[in-house]
């Protein structure tokens, strides 16, 4: 792979990540916007989540944006040939993880 | 108990597994291979560790063996008292990099620790040096694109201000790590690399302590760190300063 493609595969990510954060964040009424879509921002930003919304209402969208990240991580990973055993997965496309994203937040919009 | 390398273990793979396709001739395969180049969706390279060919000769299953992750982290941990993120390169992907000039192969070079005992052989130092970095001017320019798009984004939704700036620092850093290639005596990976570029006409218009909330930026977005309090006006002040600055170093890659 030549440097310029995995420059282009940052700003795919870019563009993924930008777009599932506007949706995410501007839904949602938190203080504490989410920052970022790895595993370790997810879980960071979950303790904000629990502390405004019943588990009920956010466990099927924390669940989404968890696969989102793993998604668009593997999508986009550079250095990964590999996949282990907790990604490979059934998981469906990202578009359908967005679609689905999308109907999760509408439940909780204001 | 002895150890085995990764190279040792996927070479008594592959013969094991050649010779159960012997023994099993009615199994749907031909042969066995290792490293050898698959095209995914038709341009990306992939060199993974086994591939299992069927009796047409087509390539129709791979196999990547690796270590468990949590054995390689337990290592890393255990040596340098902290944790850690794994990513996994096969060794002819590494080549590929080293004959590119790639940065993350001359970063490999010039800062990387062995984690091996100093009888196991050690693929960087039998990689050698890699070719001259060559694409700065590109790289520049893809960057100072990004740069670019981020007052945009923020105009476009505020509350992503804490991953926004995170780029701000991505491309600062990167661009003068890009930079260092033609202004500096050798290539600069440090977090602070963009204090350090030499040429008076591209002082760096941020301040440490401006940075620093850059950098803290983006630890939240990766690491899940504490997000900095921002205000969204710094950070658009900030990413026109970063901007200017940024052209003035492309015009010096040759304009971009």
């Amino acid at each position: 792979m030549c440097a310029k493609l995995g420059l282009t595969i940052f700003r795919k990510r870019i563009n993924i990540e930008r777009r599932i954060l506007r949706m995410i964040n501007e839904t949602m009424t938190l203080s504490d916007p989410l920052t970022g879509l790895t595993e370790k921002a997810v879980s960071a930003w979950e303790g904000h989540v629990h502390r405004h919304y019943n588990a009920q209402q956010v466990g099927n969208l924390i669940k989404l944006i968890n696969e989102i990240s793993v998604r668009s991580m593997v999508n986009t990973d550079c250095s990964r040939d590999v996949f282990s055993t907790d990604v490979l997965r059934r998981s469906a496309p990202l578009r359908t993880l967005c679609s689905k994203l999308e109907e999760a937040l509408k439940e909780l919009a204001p | 108990m002895a150890t085995i390398n990764e190279r040792q273990w996927q070479g008594r793979v592959l013969q094991w597994t050649s010779e159960l396709l012997k023994n099993y001739p009615d199994l749907p395969f031909s042969k066995v291979d290792q490293e050898f180049e698959v095209l995914v969706a038709g341009k990306t390279r992939r060199f993974n560790d086994l591939t299992l060919f069927d009796k047409q000769g087509k390539p129709v299953c791979v196999f990547e063996l690796k270590p468990p992750e949590n054995h390689v982290e337990r290592v890393i941990e255990n040596i340098y008292g902290r944790t850690c993120n794994i990513s996994w390169y096969s060794y002819k992907r590494m080549k590929e990099l080293f004959s590119q000039g790639h940065l993350f192969a001359w970063h490999i070079f010039q800062e990387s620790n062995k984690l091996l005992t100093a009888t196991e052989i050690d693929i960087v130092d039998q990689l050698g040096i890699p070719s001259p970095y060559s694409t700065a001017r590109e790289d520049i320019s893809s960057l100072i694109a990004i740069l670019s798009s981020i007052k945009k984004e923020l105009n476009l939704c505020r509350k992503n201000a804490v991953y926004e700036a995170g780029l701000i620092y991505v491309c600062l850093r990167n661009i003068s790590l890009s930079a260092s290639s033609f202004l500096s005596e050798k290539l600069d990976f440090s977090r602070y690399s963009p204090f350090n570029l030499p040429d008076a006409s591209c002082q760096f218009p941020l301040s440490r302590r401006d940075y620093e909330i850059l950098v803290q930026a983006r630890h939240s977005s990766m690491r899940g760190g504490t997000p900095p309090k921002l205000n969204i006006y710094d950070v658009l002040d900030e990413q026109d300063a970063a901007l200017k600055w940024a052209q003035v170093i492309g015009n010096l890659a040759g304009g971009v």
